[in-house]
């Protein structure tokens, strides 16, 4: 008999014999008033920066002020990729700023989901970039959140 | 004394279904253990149609033939590890080391303690048994920074610039798992670095390990636990990183690895099987009273704590006698734990099957002549005079290298009176 067989085997033998059910029900009530406040007082709490805008005209200046300095950014915004035919990760090494679109925020815990297809691909990016910067869609405004890396 | 977060006073305020959430936690856990088997095959089943391998170990032994078969079946000899008890536990990296690979623990906690070459103190805060100056030192001799330094962000500067080197030169990336959902083959791997996935995003080869009872049944699950897991170990809302693998990226290889050692015998155990529902928070380690005065490395274990005491037994109950001894069983363990384990029970418990089998190897007698001597109050008025007048008068006599509870740890200050 194999690992697996082996394993399989003991457990089926030792497991407890009593069923107990699984919940029926994992929701709760959802948290009430700003949501976009909340999240951004918890991202702020845990050392990222908000920017809040109405306009989206205004993002493209923000950026331009906060990172105008950096060499190497790429941005991957409204389907639009700087970065093609990368076919090593270890390419990105360089990158300094990835501006990237979030799915959603959470406002409990400041959390931003994002997928493999919002990172263009690009698994490591990230990570691997110096700066992240994700864009926030606020219902029907803008919102600008930034993450900043520890330094 | 060590201070770590305590983290339980906050969450219910924060999160007002925060008892709710530890009940449904429970109820997962132990609905799971009931069908382990069929879980972990499930798990198996969808993971391998999304193109992972999946092995199975079951002692350590097997676990360290795996990781090393895959390393050799490469020609591979760096890789980067990002945090997992069960790879101490299986005491790996000497392994590997002893077979010409090098290991870089990533977190950085655990880098600090590998170029220290001591074992980690604490299962979600490694190097909590270290000052800063500890820190600066062992940067000085090992990473070049300047001497006598202990700012954090310089060092912890120097960490990240070194550590990024490491990642990109890595061949293979291991790394734990934290949640493996059975529905979806996937798995969950929580960090507040980033290290798990600097390493499985540039690696070749990405091996991630688990203890079978990491397996939960559906993806929806993750939203309980998740909402616990962070708060629970250093009050955080939830860690930086949370990252979901599903599949290897195109030309990757993605490897899972399934554990035994010892747990399958934990499961037989009636009383103390619910220890398997534990998620490696630490808040039972944050709350010991016991943990705060003696720290990680005196429970000898690769897990320390409440938890460890009441899963160590199971693994050697020779070498660990000593630990379901190392309480006052006060209970916060229990009243902290999200998944709700009775941890000081099972504590007690364990002192009466370790003392059946004949350990920790004092007799009735040669106990009852202790607690008698103890209790006695001449002689417990002799002792703390002499303590007292020693630590006053001759502190010297008790801080030195020659005395062990010195060693790491700082005596408190003499009480006035004599």
């Amino acid at each position: 008999m194999n690992s697996r067989e082996k394993m399989l085997d003991t457990i089926r033998r030792n497991k407890p014999s009593g069923a107990v059910a699984l919940p029926e029900k994992i929701a709760f009530g959802y948290l009430d008033g700003d949501l976009a406040r909340a999240f951004s007082e918890v991202l702020r709490s845990i050392g990222g920066e908000v920017i809040g805008t109405e306009n989206p005209a205004d993002i493209e200046l923000a950026l331009q002020k906060r990172f105008g300095h950096l060499k190497n950014a790429v941005s991957l915004l409204n389907g639009h990729s700087s970065l093609k035919n990368i076919a090593d990760p270890h390419e990105l090494a360089g990158i300094e700023l990835a501006v990237l679109q979030g799915r959603f925020g959470v406002a409990e815990n400041g959390a931003v989901w994002l997928t493999e297809a919002d990172m263009g691909g690009h698994r490591v990016l990230p990570f691997i970039t110096q700066h992240l910067a994700i864009f926030l869609k606020k219902r029907t405004s803008w919102q600008y959140a930034r993450g900043i890396r520890a330094h | 004394m060590v201070r770590a977060p305590e983290t339980r006073p906050r969450s219910p305020g924060q999160v007002p279904e925060w008892e709710s959430l530890r009940e449904l936690a429970s109820q997962i856990k132990e609905h799971t253990l009931a069908r382990l088997d069929s879980y972990l095959l499930e798990f198996e089943r969808k993971a391998q149609e999304n193109g992972i391998q999946v092995h199975w170990a079951a002692d350590a032994a097997g676990h360290n033939r795996i990781v090393l078969d895959i390393l050799q079946k490469h020609g591979f000899r760096k890789m980067v590890k990002s945090k997992s008890m069960l790879t101490e536990e299986c005491h790996l990296n000497p392994f590997l080391e002893k077979n010409g690979i090098e290991v870089v623990d990533t977190d950085l906690g655990e880098r600090i303690v590998q170029l220290r070459k001591e074992p980690p103190s604490h299962i979600v805060l490694p190097a909590i048994h270290l000052k800063r100056q500890e820190v600066g030192d062992t940067f000085h001799e090992h990473l070049g920074t300047e001497a006598g330094a202990s700012d954090p962000q310089y060092l912890t500067e120097a960490a990240r610039q070194h550590l990024r080197e490491k990642f990109i030169g890595a061949d293979l990336a291991m790394t734990g798992v934290n949640f493996a959902v059975a529905e979806t083959g996937g798995f969950v791997v929580c960090t507040n670095e980033g290290n798990a996935d600097m390493g499985a995003h540039l690696a070749g080869v990405h091996i991630a390990c688990m203890g079978f009872e990491k397996i939960i049944p559906k993806t929806e699950h993750l939203g309980v636990f998740l909402r616990l897991l962070a708060r629970s170990a250093t009050g955080q809302p939830v860690t930086t990183y949370s990252s979901h693998f599903q599949k290897p990226r195109p030309g990757q290889e993605m490897h899972v690895i399934i554990v035994d050692n010892g747990r399958s015998a934990q499961l037989a155990r009636p009383g103390f099987r619910h220890s398997l529902k534990c998620i490696r928070c630490g808040a039972c380690i944050n709350t010991c009273p016991v943990y705060r005065r003696s720290g990680g490395h005196s429970y000898h274990n690769a897990v320390s704590g409440p938890i460890g005491i009441i899963l160590a037994p199971n693994l050697d109950m020779k070498k660990n006698a000593d630990l379901p001894f190392a309480s006052t069983l006060c209970g916060s363990c229990t009243h902290v734990c999200p998944v709700k384990i009775d941890i000081h029970d099972q504590i007690w418990r364990w002192r009466q099957v370790v003392t059946e089998a004949g350990m920790p190897g004092f007799s009735k007698m040669e106990r009852q002549d202790f607690a008698n001597r103890v209790i006695e109050p001449g002689n417990v008025s002799r002792c703390g005079k002499t303590s007292r007048f020693m630590l006053h008068f001759a502190p010297f006599l008790l801080k030195n290298r020659l005395n062990p509870w010195f060693k790491n740890r700082e005596l408190p200050a003499a009480a006035g009176k004599f």
